[in-house]
């Protein structure tokens, strides 16, 4: 019995360590990591599919985190405002509560004009070190990161004092350094798959 | 008679301590005092000598309010053995009397508790650990000398957080 409780805390441990503060996030100036993924319609994504583009916008998302759907409309303008631009918004729900059918429903309510890939086991949350929705990495044509982050400083409209992405998409957009590559803000931990070590 | 007379009095002494003491337990429940980046380190320092247990929790973090519960059952258990717990709520300062205070009263925390009270997201976060993203459920555990040996980025259970206090109270 000693040696069963001591072996579920041990397992305990390693499921807390794989989804603890150890994952590190992309730094401005690494490659991005390339995918493959599928979005809600069953279209498959690799990020190659978007090389042409002037940028790409990767957004970690999520249906059911209040952070993220506080961002919902300003996700669309932002993809009205730079689309014709040439930048390319991709969301990614890494979430493992929220399925496939919720993620849908989500992107149709919302009206969402990009699509939204689904991360099965956040592979690729992984990948790029995401961890709270909702997170960002713009990726120049070089396939280079230029900006991480947040979208703005804050979920409530009405405050908002530091347009962080669009100052990023600006800069990146006219050939000019991100005056402030690398930002944090609060929001909801990615539910990651548990893995056993 | 007389032994009857002072039997009362302790008794009505005893009731009005009673009181007292029910009346400042309820003065200071939910009692949350705002804070920026630069306490942070000062709340952890001040408690050094004992094994600290920071956790940043928001109301409207659906897997903060779900392990709030643990934390408290682990204060409870561990605190005479030299725990300290901490909450910083990250709400708006405009939530504090409708859904913060409302929250810990519902939880019946009769402690002092923190919520952050600043702009500047970035610099909080830092100040707490360079590896934080901000992502919330978050919890930072340290040692009795002050130094943070777990920071734990995802909703936890009695059992993940006691695991991890139990050899650091030993030490």
């Amino acid at each position: 019995m000693k040696h069963l409780v001591l072996a579920v805390l041990f397992g305990v441990m390693l499921t807390s360590a794989a989804v603890g503060g150890t994952l590190k996030t992309l730094s401005p100036g690494a490659q991005a990591p390339a995918f493959t993924l599928t979005d809600v319609a069953g279209n498959t994504h690799t990020l190659g599919d978007y090389g042409q583009q002037k940028a790409v916008v990767v957004m970690f998302i999520s249906t059911r985190c209040p952070v993220s759907n506080a961002y919902n409309e300003r996700m669309v303008q932002l993809h009205h405002d730079y689309t014709a631009k040439g930048v390319a918004f991709l969301g990614i729900n890494a979430s493992q509560r929220e399925s496939v059918a919720e993620i849908k429903g989500h992107a149709a309510q919302h009206g969402f004009p990009f699509p939204v890939l689904k991360d099965v086991d956040n592979v690729i949350a992984d990948a790029y070190g995401a961890q709270v929705t909702p997170q960002i990495y713009l990726i120049d044509p070089a396939g280079l990161v230029r900006y991480q982050g947040r979208i703005d400083n804050s979920r409530n409209p009405q405050s908002i004092k530091s347009q962080d992405l669009r100052a990023a998409l600006d800069a990146v957009l006219t050939g000019n350094t991100v005056p402030t590559p690398s930002t944090k803000a609060f929001g909801c931990a990615i539910n990651r798959a548990k893995r056993s070590s | 008679m007389a032994q009857r007379t002072l039997f009362a009095a302790v008794l009505a002494v005893a009731v009005l301590s009673s009181g007292a003491h029910l009346c400042a337990a309820s003065a200071e429940a939910g009692h949350v005092t705002a804070i920026d980046e630069h306490q942070i380190p000062k709340i952890v320092a001040e408690a050094r000598g004992n094994v600290v247990v920071v956790n940043f929790w928001a109301t409207w973090c659906v897997s903060c309010v779900k392990e709030f519960p643990a934390f408290l059952e682990v204060r409870k258990v561990f605190a005479p053995q030299g725990l300290v717990l901490v909450f910083v709520s990250i709400d708006e300062m405009t939530s504090l009397d409708k859904a913060v205070k409302p929250f810990l009263r519902k939880m019946q925390v009769d402690f002092e508790t923190y919520i952050k009270d600043t702009p500047h997201d970035d610099a909080f976060i830092n100040t707490v650990s360079e590896q934080w993203s901000g992502a919330l459920p978050a919890t930072f555990i340290y040692t009795k000398q002050g130094v943070m040996a777990h920071s734990l980025i995802a909703e936890q259970s009695f059992e993940d957080i006691a695991t991890r206090i139990a050899p650091l109270l030993k030490e």
